[in-house]
């Protein structure tokens, strides 16, 4: 099989992954208890005529089975319906969002990757040495703080004592210095939080292959070290490295909820859960469905990769 | 290379432990005045340019959707309404946007139109009124605050433009608070509402409205820029040449932001940071006791609750809410006096008011038919939560009733309450307008049990044809005295127990003026006032 009929199988895979996540979304939110129109409107006064408005236009008067499928169809169409919260297409939100969202997860993740692979080489070459318990120590202790907890340290420091970095938002509309400076410390603070696992699996690869036959029979031949380690082992230990990062990055790019909202960064993190804690069902599926792409599309994209690291993979 | 200052480096290891200090204790806050300011991050020194720090999003920029105590702190700069309340204590009704107001009959109401002008230069005219009156009526729109309209006349009868400037609201029957209702509803121009029909103010770029200031962006989730109303009718609003409202949801941030100077104005803060706030030295809380009343309502068309009058009595004897004020609000509520809030007019002074006495209560206790089983009290996490278990030690100290809390999410517990299936709940109501049919007619109004908004599930037939009567009739001493005979009744009856009235503080830089926080601030241009002092 070759990699076009691959891609293209993995694509239409695609269909019976999103319409489970959704339809499991969708059952779970609307089979817990309470009106969806009382619970729209809240502790607020509201005439019944009110209630009985939002039911019809919100569809909620349909039966379940139809109103999964009306939103199904609309989704086809790109419309995910209007949110319940703010009243605007979920669609449009999500585009106005995203590009928030992605700049923090990319900022993060590299962050992660600039740190987490150069710091695992050098733990692993230099296993069991001051350096590499140093770095384990480190990392153990990134893994460990909670990424608000992060956040909060973070502001304290550079915001509220040394007053170099603003506590919190984005600047939406600023220039590239603007943006830079607003997101400086939610990226390390995400960054952080992620790049203790990249340390931990960058190390445990690099020292499997390090102990393999042909990295000794490379250095018996008198390979430098510099060539072993960046042109033997780290080229055949990047595939668990590659997964990984894959990963974290789409869980990045479905948005951090937990930094967005100490830093007060207004992306599908916080989105998401506004949606979650006012019953903003079209929200929430809404979201779900891009969340679930992404993580496909990442998986696809990473496995795709292999084959550029790994010549000898083959997808027939 | 960069050589690190004597200033710098007592900065660093004052940072350092703290967030040593912070990391060990858990604690996510700052206190007292140790901080740098943030120049880079404030717009302006000399408050002319505000920077604004709400918790969560607005829902939207459409009048016709602003009804939460987020949206409309930014909402009520950008809409003017036909009549609004005063900054006094307690805050009254004034003409606004209306120039002139005047009543024909027993149902009609005619507003004359001050020279005022929308953001987009039109002049405000009379239809602009009907149609930003009709949106809230339209079925599409799905407005929260059409209960307001509920009694001007269906169909195009109820809103008649008289003239350019005049508008004649009739409605369907004569009532004594419809004078309050258009002081909830914008005005926008026809044209634009036309143009963006339900997307109108709910898409970025499609607000227009005549208030004193205008929406420059908006970016939802982020940020929201206000600028000066530059033709504005009142030549001293606003105080401000520009509002930046920023969305930053963690506390402890938020009064970060204030003390580096980023924020000006922080709301919504937790009770447990006011102190801290106030220790800052370069901020201030300003505050006041608005008319959100909190209260334990048992549910009263079940038994024991619906026969035991003195079972109730006791219970209310047996609450020590001062403990609750000091445990749960940390100061920031007040007892409340009565069914109605202290601070509202025609408020009963000479009831007796049910305050903590553990020996009366055992007295009324004996005398009751008792409880044999647990009490059942139903809550959210959160404020609710704590208030209940204080509650159960409470009452099981004083009279040996056991009290069973059942936590559960919103979700469930609203479904609970509109089925009636507790004993007692914590609920909480405050009245859109300063009279007191707003708070009495939904909570005690046996036609208003949930969904509606009468939780303690009371009936009195009596109460219901007096609060009729005082909603229906516009003499003002007659309706003085039915309110205090209707506090009267239900403060004899006990189908709750009232407890506290909420205050409402704003983190506010220390060089800036600040408006009175009044009980209607929900409703008032709190941020048009708001400036260099």
């Amino acid at each position: 099989m070759g990699l076009a009929r691959y891609v293209l199988r993995r694509l239409l895979l695609l269909v019976p992954v999103v319409i489970g996540a959704t339809l499991l979304i969708f059952l779970m939110l609307h089979l817990a208890p309470g009106d969806p129109a009382r619970l729209i409107l809240g502790q607020r006064r509201a005439s019944e005529e009110t209630i009985r408005n939002i039911r019809q236009i919100f569809h909620l008067n349909e039966p379940l089975w139809k109103q999964y499928l009306l939103w199904l169809w609309d989704a086809l169409h790109g419309d995910l319906g209007r949110s319940f919260t703010f009243r605007r297409p979920v669609t449009e939100m999500i585009v106005e969002r995203y590009p928030i969202t992605l700049q923090l997860a990319l900022s993060g993740w590299l962050i992660s990757m600039a740190v987490g692979i150069p710091a695992g080489i050098v733990s692993a070459v230099k296993q069991y040495t001051k350096v590499d318990y140093v770095t384990t120590i480190v990392a153990l202790s990134g893994v460990s703080m909670p990424v608000f907890w992060q956040g909060i340290m973070l502001i304290l420091l550079f915001s509220y004592f040394l007053g170099w970095f603003p506590s919190s938002g984005f600047a939406v509309d600023g220039t590239v210095f603007d943006r830079l400076h607003h997101l400086t410390l939610p990226a390390i603070a995400l960054g952080t939080s992620i790049t203790a696992l990249t340390v931990r699996l960058t190390r445990s690869a690099m020292l499997d292959v390090l102990n393999q036959d042909y990295i000794r029979t490379a250095r018996s031949k008198g390979v430098s070290e510099r060539e072993i380690i960046t042109g033997h082992a780290l080229q055949n230990a990047f595939l668990p490295i590659l997964t990984v990062l894959g990963m974290q990055l789409g869980l990045l790019l479905a948005g951090s909820v937990l930094t967005e909202t100490v830093f007060g960064i207004g992306g599908l993190g916080r989105l998401l859960i506004r949606a979650v804690h006012k019953f903003d069902y079209p929200t929430v599926q809404g979201l779900t469905l891009v969340i679930v792409t992404v993580m496909v599309f990442m998986n696809l994209l990473v496995d795709v990769l292999y084959t550029f690291i790994n010549p000898k993979i083959r997808y027939d | 290379m960069h050589e690190m200052g004597e200033y710098d480096r007592r900065a660093c290891l004052r940072a350092i432990g703290a967030a040593g200090a912070v990391g060990v204790t858990g604690i996510a806050g700052v206190s007292g005045n140790g901080g740098a300011t943030n120049d880079a991050a404030r717009a302006t020194q000399d408050g002319s340019q505000l920077s604004y720090a709400l918790q969560e999003s607005i829902v939207a920029m459409d009048f016709a959707l602003a009804y939460d105590f987020t949206t409309n702190k930014v909402t009520n700069n950008v809409w003017d309404t036909l009549v609004t309340y005063t900054y006094d204590d307690p805050p009254e009704l004034t003409n606004w946007l209306a120039s002139n107001v005047e009543t024909e009959g027993d149902t009609s109401y005619v507003y004359e139109l001050r020279d005022a002008t929308f953001h987009n230069g039109e002049p405000v005219t009379a239809g602009d009124v009907k149609a930003s009156f009709e949106r809230i009526r339209n079925p599409d729109v799905a407005s929260p605050l059409s209960w307001a309209l509920e009694n001007v006349q269906e169909g195009d009868d109820g809103i008649e433009v008289v003239d350019e400037r005049t508008v004649r609201f009739n409605l369907a029957e004569q009532s004594a608070v419809w004078r309050y209702m258009p002081g909830f509803v914008g005005i926008g121009p026809a044209s634009a509402m036309d143009e963006h029909g339900v997307d109108f103010g709910r898409n970025p770029g499609t607000t227009v409205g005549s208030g004193p200031f205008a929406v420059e962006s908006w970016s939802q989730g982020n940020q929201i820029e206000l600028v000066r109303h530059d033709d504005y009718w009142n030549d001293d609003l606003p105080m401000a040449d520009g509002i930046t409202f920023s969305i930053v949801p963690e506390g402890s941030s938020r009064v970060t932001g204030l003390s580096t100077g980023e924020h000006d104005v922080v709301g919504n803060l937790p009770p447990q940071q006011w102190q801290q706030v106030s220790n800052m030295g370069n901020a201030r809380i300003d505050r006041g006791t608005t008319f959100l009343e909190y209260k334990l309502s048992m549910q009263n068309q079940r038994e024991p609750w619906q026969s035991d009058k003195q079972l109730r009595q006791a219970l209310a004897y047996a609450t020590n809410w001062d403990q609750i004020i000091e445990n749960v609000y940390f100061g920031t509520a007040v007892r409340q006096q009565g069914p109605l809030p202290q601070n509202m007019r025609w408020h009963n002074d000479e009831l007796d008011l049910y305050g903590h006495d553990p020996e009366r209560a055992q007295e009324l206790y004996d005398q009751s038919g008792g409880i044999d089983r647990p009490i059942e009290f139903i809550a959210t996490q959160g404020t609710q939560a704590r208030v209940a278990v204080i509650v159960q030690e409470q009452w099981r100290d004083a009279l040996g009733v056991e009290v069973n809390v059942n936590q559960m999410p919103y979700e469930q517990l609203l479904p609970r309450i509109e089925n009636g299936e507790y004993d007692i709940q914590y609920d909480g109501w405050g009245s859109d307008y300063p009279d007191p049919d707003g708070q009495l007619y939904s909570q005690y109004n046996s036609e208003f049990w949930p969904p509606n908004n009468n939780e303690s599930w009371y009936e009195n037939g009596e109460v219901d044809d007096l609060l009729e009567q005082a909603r229906t009739t516009t003499d003002e001493a007659e309706r003085e005295e039915l309110y205090k005979r209707i506090q009267e009744i239900v403060h004899d009856d006990v189908p709750a127990i009232w407890g506290v009235l909420v205050e409402q503080g704003f983190g506010v830089n220390e060089s800036l003026s600040f408006p009175e926080v009044t009980p209607m601030w929900y409703w008032q241009d709190v941020g048009a006032r708001v400036g260099p002092q």
